[in-house]
Parts: structure tokens; sequence; C-alpha cells
């Protein structure tokens, strides 16, 4: 509840005698840890080297996955799934359906990419979604 | 409010005072011009695309830059390598007036990008020799490997090891240096086995590793257990060493990566071709007509893995090596189809270098497209 608040209204919390700024530091602190861990995973499990630039674009398509899932951490991860999937798909079908170029499988999980940000913002964005209202609204005690 | 304005101000004018400072700071002294012979004094220049110790193909140009010029006994420190340079207008152009500004007398392109760009700066400072890795264009000396006759053994010993007539090639752009690659490895298995065929997929990215790791999954999960590649990671091998499958490993070494998947790797040694460069730069005999098209010592592959591989095949793979170098195995000689049936060379002839090094098929036995 104070989390939504934070991103919906921090004035509110700021009146209920929470301070803005240290919740507000310490999920962007506990966000990067979750970050890190993600960035730690390539590395470290995934692979077992690290070189310049080996996320390869994929923050990308972790940006377009939060509009996708409309600010939903459960929808998110199912998006995740499909994003990967999608790619594992275009290697799969080089070899069954040989007669495409490679070069439009290698283009899928962008054009997904593109369809998932061209549907959840600007004009097709019909309801009210779930992005908080005050993100990225630097707050001003003494401007309220 | 009044006084965050304020701080506000305050920050900007402090972090620009400190970028000012950082740039007087940088400014060195006048390097001596003049006329140099003695090869202590040539400096070189190298536009890497990535950074030179990428584990790949940056990093491959780079030791062959340093190990010529150890054996011309030029100091380490006269090479400045720029790093990160990307294959557009602007980034060549800054990098390369960077480099002449440093009054290096060699520039070295390290990635077939940055030919059209260098084309056209090369000109303005006819003093700097600027040599280009891929095909000859104009003002620009030329250099590229046969990396086709390292890949036609790699082939060779993975379809004489492989049980079954189906071997993987896991590769990363469709460029012609690429496909040579794949050709070169699909016709040495065809010389091995003449039901030798080449399941090829492309990750279509110079540099991804998770594409990568993925290309070979796919490639294992057909049930192929010998695989070839043309990527700059190491998330191949490692992939294949996870599976129990084997691989060809490329651009550098790639054995301490995977040791118990990587049979042998293929390796770009320019070493030969930048010495030659830099030589005739010396001697005054450079021109920018020169163009490098090696193969031999050029396109090795590296020591055999012992555990990997037998004697016997080690031996047989040596005899096919020097059966290219002395001409008796020809390549690209006929009869030669692509894979849509297309008769490339007719039976008795020889493709012509100029087609090698461009070329825009997949011989008959590779199961894929361009």
């Amino acid at each position: 509840m104070i989390l939504r608040s934070l991103g919906e209204n921090p004035s509110a919390i700021d009146s209920a005698g929470y301070s803005v700024y240290a919740q507000r530091y310490s999920y962007v602190i506990i966000g990067s840890i979750l970050m890190a861990i993600s960035g730690a995973c390539i590395t470290l499990s995934y692979t077992n080297f690290w070189n310049e630039g080996m996320t390869g674009g994929k923050g990308w398509i972790a940006y377009a996955l939060v509009g996708f899932s409309g600010w939903n951490p459960a929808k998110a991860a199912l998006g995740a799934l499909l994003f990967g999937g999608i790619s594992i798909l275009g290697m799969n079908l080089q070899v069954y359906l040989t007669g495409i170029p490679s070069q439009f499988y290698g283009m899928l999980p962008y054009l997904a990419t593109i369809i998932a940000l061209v549907l959840t913002t600007g004009n097709f964005r019909k309801k009210h979604t779930a992005e908080p209202a005050a993100l990225c609204q630097p707050f001003d005690r003494e401007n309220r | 409010m009044k006084r965050t304005k304020l701080v506000a101000i305050f920050i900007v004018l402090a972090v620009v005072l400190t970028l000012l400072a950082g740039c007087s700071g940088e400014k060195k002294p006048e390097t001596d011009g003049g006329d140099k012979l003695d090869y202590s004094n040539i400096k070189i220049g190298e536009l890497a695309s990535l950074v030179v110790n990428d584990g790949g193909w940056c990093q491959a140009t780079h030791q062959s830059l340093v190990a010529a010029m150890k054996e011309l006994g030029i100091p380490e420190e006269n090479l400045i390598p720029i790093e990160n340079v990307a294959e557009e207008q602007v980034a060549v152009k800054n990098a390369y007036d960077a480099l002449v500004a440093e009054g290096v007398d060699i520039v070295i392109g390290g990635s077939a990008g940055y030919a059209a760009f260098l084309s056209d700066l090369a000109p303005n400072n006819p003093d700097v020799v600027v040599a280009q890795q891929g095909d000859k264009v104009d003002n620009l000396i030329g250099y590229q490997i046969r990396n086709y006759e390292g890949m036609f053994v790699a082939g060779y010993i993975s379809a004489l090891m492989a049980e079954s007539d189906k071997l993987g090639f896991a590769a990363s752009m469709s460029e012609a240096s690429v496909r040579a690659a794949i050709n070169g490895y699909a016709l040495g298995a065809r010389y091995a086995n003449p039901d030798a065929k080449i399941q090829l997929v492309w990750s279509n990215s110079w540099y991804d590793v998770d594409l990568e790791t993925q290309s070979a999954q796919t490639l294992i999960n057909q049930g192929i257990k010998y695989l070839a590649i043309e990527a700059s990671s190491p998330a191949i091998p490692q992939t294949c060493q996870e599976n129990g499958v084997y691989c060809v490993g490329y651009n550098v070494d790639m054995h301490e990566l995977a040791p118990k998947a990587v049979m042998t790797s293929f390796t770009w040694n320019f070493t030969p071709i930048f010495k030659d460069i830099i030589t005739s730069v010396v001697e005054g005999t450079a021109s920018a007509d020169d163009y490098y098209y090696i193969g031999g010592e050029c396109a090795n592959l590296t020591k055999f893995n012992d555990e990997l591989v037998p004697a016997d095949i080690q031996e047989k793979a040596a005899q096919v090596k020097e059966d290219i170098v002395s001409g008796k195995i020809n390549i690209y000689g006929g009869e030669l189809k692509d894979n849509q049936g297309n008769v490339l060379v007719a039976d008795g002839e020889t493709m012509s270098d100029a087609d090698i090094n461009q070329q825009r098929f997949l011989v008959e036995n590779v199961i894929g497209t361009w």
C-alpha cells in the first residue's frame, strides 16, 4: 500500500508520516539489487564469462515487457517466457522450415516488441494504465 | 524553491568546469614527425569494433598486430588501439582523425564495415597508410585470409569423427567471409564423407551470447554431435561442453573455455600479413593497390586436443592441410554446385579469387539459406 501510494501520490504518504525520500531510495536500491542479480545470472549461470556488450540489447525487450505486462510482475514473468519462446522458435524454424531467409526469424522478437509497445502505449491505451502517476516526478516538499 | 535552483546551477557549473579541466589536462606534447626509416619509430593505429580482448575477432586482429610488431622490434606502446568504433561514418572519422593527430604511420581497419568510410578519409593524409580487412577497396591496402582452407580441415576431421552424416554449423551474420567458412567446412566434410550434410543456423548477430547459446542448443537438439561455429563469444563451446558434444572453435584458441568440447580452433593469423604491410611502409614500397589474400600459415587450426581427436585422424588432417597448400586439393575446383542446384564451377575449372572472396552461395551439402 505504501509502495502503491509512493508511485501514485507521494504527498499522501508524506502526510501519513513516512519519509518519501527514504522510501524512494530504498525501492531504487532494491530494484537495482534485482537488476544486478539478473546481470550476474547471465555471466555466472547462463555462461561463465564476462565481456563488454554481452547483454546484446536485451534491455530494450525488458523495457517493452514492462509496458506489455501493464506493470504487473506476474504478467511480466509470463511475457518474458513468451519473448524468449519467440526467439527460440525462430532458431528452430530455421531447421524445420528451411525455405525462408533466417533474417526473417531473427526479426521476430523485435517485431513482437514493437507490436507490444504500440498496443500498450499511445492511442491504443484505452483504459487507465497501471503506470504509476508520480513516476519520474521529483518530489519537493516545499512545493506541494 | 530558489535555493534548489541555485544548487542546480552550481552543480551544472561544477560539472562543466571539471570537463573543461579534463580536456586541457589531456594535451600531450607533439610527437616528433619527420622521416622514419627505423622500425622503432613506427606508430600504428588500430580500429576495433569491440574491445581488443573480446575473446573473438578483435582479439585475433590485435594479437596478430602485437606479434608482428614484436617480431619487427617495434615497441608495444607504439600501438594505439581505439576500441568500440561503430561501423558508421562519424565514429570512423573521429577515430581516424584521433589516430592521425597522434602521428600514426599506419591505420589498421579491423572490421570490414570500415572500408567505405576509410576509403573516403585516406586521401586526406597521404602519409598515413591505411590497411583494411575485407575486400579490395580504393585508396586502402586490403587484407583477407583464406579462412576456408582451415575450415576445410575442420570439416574434414568433424566428418571423420562423427558417426552420423549430419554436422552442425552455428553462424553469426551472413557475410562473405562467414559464408566462406561455412562452405569450407561443408566441402571438407564432404571430402571425408560424400554423404555429409551441414545443418546451418544463423544467430543474425555479430555478438549475442544469448542467441549464440540458443543456436547451438537448437543444433544439439537435432541430435547433432559435431558442430562448427563462426561466432565471437565463448557461449557456443560452453553450451557444447554442457551437452557433451564437440565443436571447432573460431577466431581465437577456444580450448581453455571448454576443454572437453573444443577439438581445435580456427584462428586468424594476420601476423605475416601485418609484417609485410609494416615492412613495405618502412621501405616506402607500400601502395594502395596492395592486396593480401593469403591462406596457408595464416589460416591454421590450433593444436588438436589429444583427448578428443585420435592420432590417426590428426595425421590425416595434417596430410589434407599439406595437400591444400601444395594445390593437390583444389577446394573451389569443379564441379561445384550450390544448394539451389545451380552449377557454380564447371568440371575442370576453378573459381576465381574474386568470386571466392565475395561468395554469395552455400554449397550443395549445406542445409539452410543465406
